[in-house]
Formats: structure tokens, C-alpha cells, sequence
């Protein structure tokens, strides 16, 4: 066991877990209970919500598994798999932010819900959230056990396991507060990983880092070419999913509501992105030639997420290691409790409050969010013990998925007054199963699917609508009011 | 289905924007970039780092001088 990094990282997550105790009394004493647990009473401000955007979208796939993905991967997909997500917050803060804040929601499925009026949608929605944010959620859980696994000396399944209840208990106790407090502290984490990673990188370089980076990427050719380990549409097929998926995927799309206003919202997305791409941008030139000094033999008997933990490993000793897996574990951290809550809204929010109990109160509501933030959470813990390779595939996937469902119906609801209910049902249901029929059923090159999926579950939306009866004027209307933010 | 008529209108700032946020990765996915190499790694790699910082330094922009034109509008709204 490594004693000192075990130290930091019991206070760390005592830490977390003492602020959820904290922010349960607070949101049991609260009048506005709900609004506090799933929106943090939707009044963050601007730098907060910037750090937390961070902090939900860095995650342990871009943080811990982004230099061994790099390496193996190669570049130039991850490159544009990356910057998908930076301008996939600028295309949700110019699509879907200002409207989705105006509405005053508490999730997608509620807003969606409203838009197309629909019974089936208000069922349809959080089932796809729910599948999508599972499988989401296994990258997380797998570099949580992987991290856990590293600082206790257990097997991976232990470390699994045990981190597994740490994220569980807090999300549930805590709510959407706690996340938000847990990840502005996560995100400042993240924020010292990088810096402490890379100045360790410029002080053991023994070089000027562009001409070391140069040197690397000229002895491993593959590094720098298109197509090598990666054809050109996987790239193309990670950049769709990444630069989509932040308009609709909740546990990223509910820093919408969080926000105090609608400026606040559209601002804090691009700030917290543009902090995201000089960190991921820094570390990948500082430390990805440091790959190959970890020898032919660690390289193929690690898993390449584990890469830069052994990295950091050579620079540091115990006490800033400790500081470095807290780091890490902060990006897991952040992103796992955020998609934990957003499968538990879609539950006991949208799928128990609005469709199976619609008299709850709010005791009965919050009660359905912490049995189902544990149901959930256990249950893909359960499948995760047997993980997949590549974290950052995995999750691409996940987020394509929703993507490819929800993507249509979302954005053309917003901006197209001739968008239906029975447009938005057909597309969403083409979109979401062609999507799993091509991911399970066919061996495509990764993250793929969603270039077939999406345009189809578009094209039906477009194509079925307009053979269909116009939405009422009541409901074109209030989006107008959305757009207006005159209500 | 292209009607203006049916679609809710959208700030021209914004609207460029837009156009900006998906024609750029279209011109570097082309095969122009694949075999062009700065420090060994295709050009098409260093489109998409370049767009790390310019995506959100644009929106920020973009969106901020939005807020004032509104932020105008209203100022002068009370004033009359």
C-alpha cells in the first residue's frame, strides 16, 4: 500500500462525504427541497459554474486515460475527439442554452416532455438517458477501481467495489449542491494535477519540451499520422458524438439550470471549456514523450490508462503523488457523480414523479433518488468488474448513443416550429436502436455507429414531421417564449 | 420544410457562429491537411489544437457582445 497517497486520499473523500452530510441537512431543511437537490436552487454564478462544467466534462477518460489513449491511438483522432467537446459547449450555448434556461426545468426529459406533449416521450427519454449514462458511467467506475487498485494494493475489483460505494453514498445523500460544491473543489483539483504534472514534465525533460515532443512523435511515426492505429472516420465519428452531445446529455446539460441567469449559462460553458483545452492541450505536448521511458515491458503489461500515474510516479514522491491521484480521482470523481445523479433525475424525477406517482411529495421524491441512485450505481458497478479496453471509447459510445436519440428531437424542437410529437417519437426510437444495432450487432471501426444513426434519426425527424399535423399554436408559442425569455 | 416561416430566427453573431463551428472541422477533414506535417504530426491534428483555444475564445466573444447589444436595447427601451 502507498501510505502517504492513501492519507491524502481518505481526506479528500472525507472531506466529500462530510459536505454531502452537510448539504442533505440543508436540503432536508429547505422549503425548496427538490429545486435544491436536482437545480442547486439555480443560483451559481458564473466562476462557479464555470469550474464545475469543467469538472463534470474532465473526466478519468481525458485526464488519467488521455496520454495512454494518445500513445496507442494515436493523434489526430483524439485531437478532434477532444475539441468536440470544447466546441460542442459552444454549439449548446448557442443552441439550446438559452431556451432550456428560460424554461425554468429541472432536466431534459421535462423540458422535452413540454415541448412535444407526449406520454411516450416523458417514458422514451430517460430510458436512453438511463442506458446512455450506465454505460457512461462504467469508464468512470473502471479509473475509479483502477486508481483505488493503485494507492491500496487490492486487485482492481476491490478497489472497484470500495470507491464504487464511496461515489454512491455521496451523490446520494447529497444531491446536485453537493456536486456542485464537490466539483468547484474537483475542479480546482484538476486544475493543480495538470499544473504540478506538466512542471514535473519540464523539469525531468532535459530538453526543450517542443523538440522532446518532436523527437517522440519522429521515432514513433504512428503517433502523428492519420489513420495508422484509427481510420479517418473514427475520427470523424468521435468529433459527431463529442460535438453534439453537450447539448443533450444531462449530466452536462444541467449546468443549464444551475445557472443563476442565461448569459451566465451560455458564458460559464465556453470559460469552463477554454480552461479544459489548455489543460489537456499543455499536458499531452509536456508529458506524452515521456510514454517510452516507461519500457517496452510496463507498456505492455499495464493498461494504458494507468500511463500517466506511472509518469507522474518518476517525477514526484509520495506527498505530491497523493495531491496527483487526488487530482485524478477529483476528475473521476466529478464526472461519475454527476452522471449518477442525472440517471437518478431521470428516475425518480422524470420516470416516478411525473409517470408512476405523479401525487409524490417531495419527502417520497427525494427517497426515489437515493434508492435509485443506489440501485443504479450498484448495478453498473456489477457490470464494470468486467470493463472495457479503452475507457474513452467506451464513453464515446455512450454519448453517441444518446446523441443519435435525442439530438433531433432536441435541437429541431428548439428551432423548428413544424417539429411534431410523432416526428420526435419515430426519430427518437430510430436513432437510439440503430445506433445499438450497429454498435452491437456489426464490427464498425470505433465510434462510427453515430454517423450512420444520426443523420438517419435527423432525416426521419425532418421527413416525418412534415408529413404530419403542425404542433399547436399553443406549443409554438411557448417556445417563442423560451427563445425570447418574455414569459 | 425550408420555409422560412417555420423556424424561430437566431442572432447573426450567433448564426456565424454557428457556420464557423461546423464548417472548420469540415475544411480540415479534408485530405489537404492529411499529409502536410508540423513536428511530425499531420496538419490535421494541428487544426483541431488550434481549435481548443479559438472555439471558446470566439463564443466568449461572440456571446458577450451579444449580452451588450441587449443590455443596450434595454437601456434604451427605459429611455424612451
Amino acid at each position: 500500500m502507498k501510505t502517504t497517497e492513501f492519507i491524502i486520499m481518505i481526506l479528500y473523500i472525507g472531506f466529500c462525504i462530510f459536505l454531502a452530510f452537510y448539504t442533505q441537512r440543508k436540503i432536508s431543511s429547505s422549503a425548496s427541497g427538490t429545486d435544491e437537490y436536482y437545480v442547486a436552487g439555480r443560483r451559481i454564478g458564473l466562476a462557479v459554474n464555470s469550474i464545475a462544467i469543467l469538472a463534470a466534462l474532465g473526466s478519468g477518460g481525458s485526464f488519467m486515460a488521455g496520454i495512454g489513449t494518445n500513445f496507442k491511438l494515436g493523434l489526430p483522432t483524439l485531437a478532434w475527439m477532444t475539441v468536440a467537446s470544447i466546441c460542442g459547449f459552444a454549439l449548446a450555448s448557442i443552441l439550446v442554452a438559452k431556451p432550456l434556461r428560460n424554461s425554468g426545468k429541472y432536466t431534459v426529459t421535462e423540458f422535452l416532455t413540454e415541448r412535444y406533449n407526449s406520454r411516450f416521450i416523458q417514458v422514451m427519454v430517460p430510458i436512453i438517458l438511463i442506458i446512455g449514462s450506465g454505460i457512461y458511467l462504467m469508464s468512470q467506475m473502471k479509473a475509479g477501481g483502477l486508481i483505488a487498485s493503485y494507492i491500496t494494493g487490492l486487485s482492481y475489483e476491490w478497489g472497484l467495489v470500495i470507491i464504487a460505494l464511496v461515489f454512491i453514498l455521496y451523490v446520494s445523500l447529497g444531491g446536485m449542491l453537493a456536486v456542485t460544491w464537490t466539483n468547484v473543489l474537483q475542479g480546482a483539483l484538476m486544475i493543480l494535477l495538470i499544473l504540478l504534472i506538466v512542471i514535473g514534465g519540464l523539469v525531468n525533460a532535459g530538453q526543450g519540451p517542443i523538440s522532446f515532443f518532436a523527437s517522440t512523435t519522429k521515432e514513433y511515426e504512428h503517433l502523428g499520422k492519420l489513420g495508422v492505429a484509427l481510420p479517418l472516420a473514427a475520427g470523424i465519428g468521435a468529433f459527431v458524438s463529442w460535438f453534439t452531445a453537450p447539448s443533450v446529455i444531462p449530466h452536462l446539460v444541467m449546468r443549464v439550470f444551475t445557472a443563476k441567469d442565461v448569459y451566465s449559462a451560455r458564458l460559464s460553458m465556453n470559460i469552463g471549456m477554454l480552461i479544459y483545452g489548455t489543460l489537456m492541450f499543455t499536458s499531452l505536448i509536456v508529458i506524452l514523450p515521456f510514454v517510452p521511458e516507461l519500457g517496452a515491458d510496463t507498456l505492455k503489461n499495464t493498461a494504458s490508462d494507468m500511463w500517466l500515474l506511472l509518469i507522474a510516479n518518476k517525477f514526484f514522491g509520495p506527498f505530491i503523488m497523493g495531491i496527483i491521484t487526488a487530482g485524478i480521482m477529483a476528475a473521476v470523481m466529478s464526472t461519475t457523480d454527476a452522471l449518477l445523479l442525472a440517471c437518478s433525475a431521470s428516475f425518480a424525477y422524470d420516470l416516478y414523479g411525473k409517470v408512476i406517482n405523479t401525487k409524490a411529495s417531495q419527502k417520497q421524491l427525494l427517497r426515489a433518488a437515493t434508492i435509485s441512485t443506489w440501485v443504479i450505481g450498484i448495478l453498473v458497478m456489477l457490470i464494470t468488474l468486467k470493463p472495457h479496453p479503452f475507457l474513452i471509447v467506451l464513453y464515446t459510445a455512450a454519448v453517441g448513443f444518446m446523441a443519435s436519440g435525442l439530438f433531433p428531437p432536441m435541437v429541431l424542437g428548439i428551432w423548428w416550429k413544424r417539429a411534431n410529437t410523432i416526428g420526435a417519437s419515430v426519430s427518437m426510437v430510430v436513432g437510439s436502436v440503430l445506433f445499438m444495432i450497429l454498435f452491437l450487432g456489426f464490427d464498425m471501426p470505433y465510434n462510427t455507429e453515430i454517423l450512420i444513426a444520426l443523420p438517419v434519426s435527423m432525416l426521419t425527424m425532418l421527413v416525418v414531421s412534415s408529413l404530419t399535423e403542425k404542433p399547436s399554436e399553443e406549443t409554438i408559442a411557448k417556445m417563442e417564449q423560451y427563445h425570447t425569455g418574455i414569459i | 420544410m425550408l420555409n422560412k416561416k417555420n423556424w424561430f430566427s437566431m442572432p447573426k453573431r450567433e448564426l456565424f457562429l454557428l457556420l464557423f463551428l461546423i464548417i472548420y472541422p469540415i475544411v480540415f477533414f479534408l485530405p489537404w491537411t492529411y499529409n502536410i506535417m508540423i513536428l511530425n504530426v499531420t496538419l490535421l491534428a494541428w487544426g483541431a489544437y488550434a481549435l481548443y483555444f479559438l472555439a471558446p475564445i470566439v463564443s466568449i466573444i461572440v456571446l458577450s457582445s451579444e449580452q451588450r447589444t441587449i443590455e443596450t436595447d434595454k437601456k434604451t427601451n427605459v429611455s424612451i
